[in-house]
This record gives structure tokens, sequence and C-alpha cells, in this order.
């Protein structure tokens, strides 16, 4: 489709785009192929949330992905997140108009260089169970939607991927020995793949129950893991506060969030966190971007390369 | 269920992070006390107390570690949190380190608004640089920033110009 052919009009509707976007791929859905939307936008969408999270979810049904650039201050993140990880792709915060070109043809290399796009995960818990949360953490750190099939994501072709999820245990039954959090299938196609294309992979999280149970700490790669979903947590709470005009709440988070920061040696990033503290405190409101700056730095953070290179 | 130490807030048995502040429960529930020969331990006491011209106080009972501010005089102990960030509060920044060293002249003695942290494991705690302006020493010797050394009771360390010694509470151990 011609770009030019676009009308633009004042305020955003991202599912007439998204629908387009949707049948353009649909159209030439190929197995052979990368079957990819990639939306841009600078704008909230309003009143259509709701069909947008449905395309969402039958483009997810078909191997279809969508990723999402949201350009300025504007955009709601929340939910471009949301149809992002219900698809397996990923949104980015791209912080100035004049980078869009670079994101937009990044975006095209990854998905080229893509090994699998969609990795699913079909799974039952429990009544005893609960999965509470989901966080992607290599590649692309986003917290990733609750339901099953949980969408793992992309698989780059030389890399790794790594989830973590956090299950609640409510009650173990007695005298049982193993004890199951979650079973299920992954599945995932390679599609340019000479032998096989499609793969189902039994997947179990059964543990053994022990009554008198050795305490261990942790492994420390969890905990570094944990230590930064902390942080990028503390910052969404933030940014609830304020959502509910609770400024001093917001802020105390903040100013927590800096404090540790600081102490990981992420001067900079503190700093900026430090500079918002005062911008709100002063304006009772986030400042133009800082809200998205603040989350998708603490994002960041989860970067094989961040947590390589750490000061600490 | 968990209560922060820091923060009073609730969290689930098993939780690793307080959601709430961020303090770190994962190993909270170890026992943070230090053993230490006792003999050893005497040794270190009076060379400390014939160093400094001082005798070195007791801890607070409560506390199994605490800190001697050697130049003031000042016992802080340290209660509830298995790492400790050390540095002193400053005008306008929101920053507080665990332990503020403003109140006993941080500044003139040079200590940085985040110099160091103090990790209680066993068998030692570990004392570790966060690449403050003026450096921190162990025992009359600069340590390296960002590296984390053991330090056991009676050690005495240096952030700017202000000595610290470790305290432990033998009677706790």
């Amino acid at each position: 489709m011609k770009i030019q052919l676009l009308q633009a009009g004042g305020g955003t509707e991202i599912f007439k785009g998204l629908e387009m976007g949707f049948n353009q791929v649909n159209r030439s859905l190929s197995r052979d192929r990368v079957n990819h939307i990639i939306l841009i936008t600078d704008g909230r969408t309003y009143g259509d949330e709701e069909s947008c999270e449905g395309l969402a979810d039958r483009a997810s049904a078909m191997g279809i992905g969508i990723s999402a650039l949201g350009i300025g201050s504007q955009w709601n993140d929340n939910f471009l997140d949301r149809i992002a990880s219900k698809t397996g792709g990923i949104s980015k915060f791209v912080t100035d108009i004049s980078d869009i070109r670079n994101s937009l043809l990044g975006e095209i290399s990854r998905l080229g260089s893509n090994l699998t796009e969609q990795i699913n995960f079909n799974y039952q818990v429990p009544h005893e169970v609960e999965l509470r949360s989901a966080f992607r953490l290599q590649p692309d750190p986003s917290p990733l939607v609750l339901g099953s099939p949980l969408i793992f994501g992309y698989m780059p072709r030389f890399g790794a991927m790594k989830v973590l999820l956090e299950f609640v245990v409510k009650e173990i039954p007695a005298r049982v020995t193993d004890f199951s959090l979650a079973r299920g299938f992954m599945n995932y196609e390679i599609p340019r793949h000479k032998v096989k294309t499609h793969y189902v992979e039994r997947l179990l999280f059964d543990r053994t129950i022990s009554r008198d149970p050795i305490r261990e700490d942790p492994p420390v790669e969890i905990l570094n893991a944990v230590k930064l979903i902390a942080l990028y947590r503390m910052q969404e709470r933030a940014s609830e506060a304020m959502g509910k005009g609770d400024v001093t709440g917001a802020t105390r988070h903040m100013e927590n969030l800096a404090t540790h920061l600081l102490s990981k040696g992420e001067e900079e990033m503190a700093e900026s966190v430090m500079k918002e503290v005062a911008y709100i405190r002063r304006n009772q409101s986030y400042s133009e971007d800082g809200e998205k700056r603040i989350k998708y730095g603490t994002r960041a953070l989860l970067l094989p390369a961040k947590t390589k290179e750490k000061k600490t | 269920m968990i209560v922060c130490p820091k923060c009073g807030n609730k969290e689930m048995p098993g939780t690793l992070f307080c959601s709430e502040c961020g303090t770190q429960f994962a190993s909270a529930s170890r026992d943070p006390t230090l053993t230490i020969p006792s003999s050893l331990a005497d040794q270190i006491h009076d060379r400390v107390a014939e160093e400094t011209g001082q005798d070195v106080p007791p801890t607070p009972e409560d506390a199994n570690l605490s800190l001697f501010l050697v130049d003031t005089g000042d016992v802080i102990p340290l209660e509830g949190l298995t790492e400790y960030t050390l540095g002193r509060s400053a005008e306008d920044q929101p920053i507080l380190p665990d332990i503020d060293l403003a109140p006993y002249n941080g500044y003139e003695f040079g200590v940085s608004r985040l110099h160091a942290s103090i990790k209680i494991t066993a068998p030692n705690a570990l004392l570790t640089d966060f690449g403050s302006a003026n450096g921190t020493e162990l025992n009359g010797q600069k340590i390296s920033p960002n590296q984390p050394y053991p330090i056991t009771h009676g050690d005495i360390f240096t952030l700017g110009k202000m000595k610290i010694q470790l305290l432990v509470n033998r009677s706790g151990s």
C-alpha cells in the first residue's frame, strides 16, 4: 500500500490503521515469509482499544505479529505493550522523530533475522497455583500478557530467550512428594527449516516436595533479574499512583527507584528520575516524556549488554 | 507473611524484594550473626583500643552489628537489613543512604553522597566502595571501587577521612 494514499486527519484511530495493515499482511500470508505488522503512532487511540485487542488476538492466532513504535509522549504505552505482547511483537519508545527511520530499519532487520517469530506456551495450572506474572528478560525485556497460551515472543537466530515466571502456590496438598506448578506444550515454527517446520515440546514445571526443606538462596541470575524487575515495577507503581492523583505516593516510589538505581551504579538514570521527581513536585504532573523515558529506561536495564557491563 | 524491615510493607512468603521500597529479602531469613573466635576478637579489640587511645564501647545489646564512629564516639546499630548503603544526605537530594553520615560531619570528612555499602553475609560482612570521590580504606589500605572486601569485628575502614569501626556483638554470637 502506498503511504501517500493514506489520508491524514486529526485524532488517532489505531484500529483503522491496524486493520489495513492486517488485511495487507493477511492477503500475502505465507509460512515462508515474515508476517508482521509494524505500527507507528504518536497518539492515543480513543474508543477502539477493544477492537484493537481483538484484532491482535486474531493476528496472533494466525501467526501475525504486531510491533509498535511509539513516538513522543502522547501514545498509550500500556495499551501498545499489550498489543505487542499478545502477538509476540515488541513495543519501542522512539524519543525523537528523527530516529524513526533507524528504529524502523532496526525492527525490519530484527524480524529478518529471527529463528522463529512466535513461541507459545499452552499450559494449565492446578487450582492451588496462580501464575502471578510473566516477564521476558531476553530478547527485548517486556512484561507478558497473562493467559494460556502465554506468548513468549520471538527467538533470535543467534541468542537466547529467557522468561521469568512467577507462580504463587496457595496451598500444597498434604502427603504429596511431587507437585506440578504448570504443565503444557510449547509451540513454535521455524519457517525456513528444511526438514520440519512446526515444533511442539512438552514443558513441565514439576517440583519435588519436601516437608523439611533445606533453605537455599535463589540463584544469583534470578535474584539479579528479579531485582531489576522490582525496579521496573516501582516505576509502574509510581505511574499508577500518578494516575490516581497521588503525587506523594508517586514521588515516594520514584525516590526509592532513584536510590536503588544509584546503588546499582546507574547514576545517569537515577539523576533523570530525581529530576522528574522535582518536576512532579513543582507541576503535579510528569514532564512531557518523563514517564515513558523512565519506563523504557528501567526496562532497558534488563538488556544483556547492560547486565554484563554493570558497574557495581 | 514477610514484613519489610524498612517500610513495614507486607509481602507473600518467598518474595525476594519489597514491592514498595525494593528492599531485598532473599537472604534476610539467614542469621546475620558473624562468628569470630573470641580470642581473636579480643586481640583486635585491645589493639584497636591501643591504637586509637579509646576503649571500644560495647555494642547495643539488641544489635548484632554496629558501626563505631571513631572520631565522634557515636555508635550506629545495623538492624533489620542485610545490606546497608553508607553516605550522607544533602539538601534537595531525595536519595538517602541507609546509614546517613551527614549528622556526623560527613561532608567535612569527605564522605560521598553514596559512598559505600556493607553487606551482611556469613562468615564476613562485605564492604564495597561505590567509586566515591575520596575513596575508602580498609585497615589503612585503599580498596578498589565496586569490589566487595570482607570485613570482620574490629576492622577499621575510612570513608574519605571518617574512621569507622565494625563491631560484632560477641554475646550474640
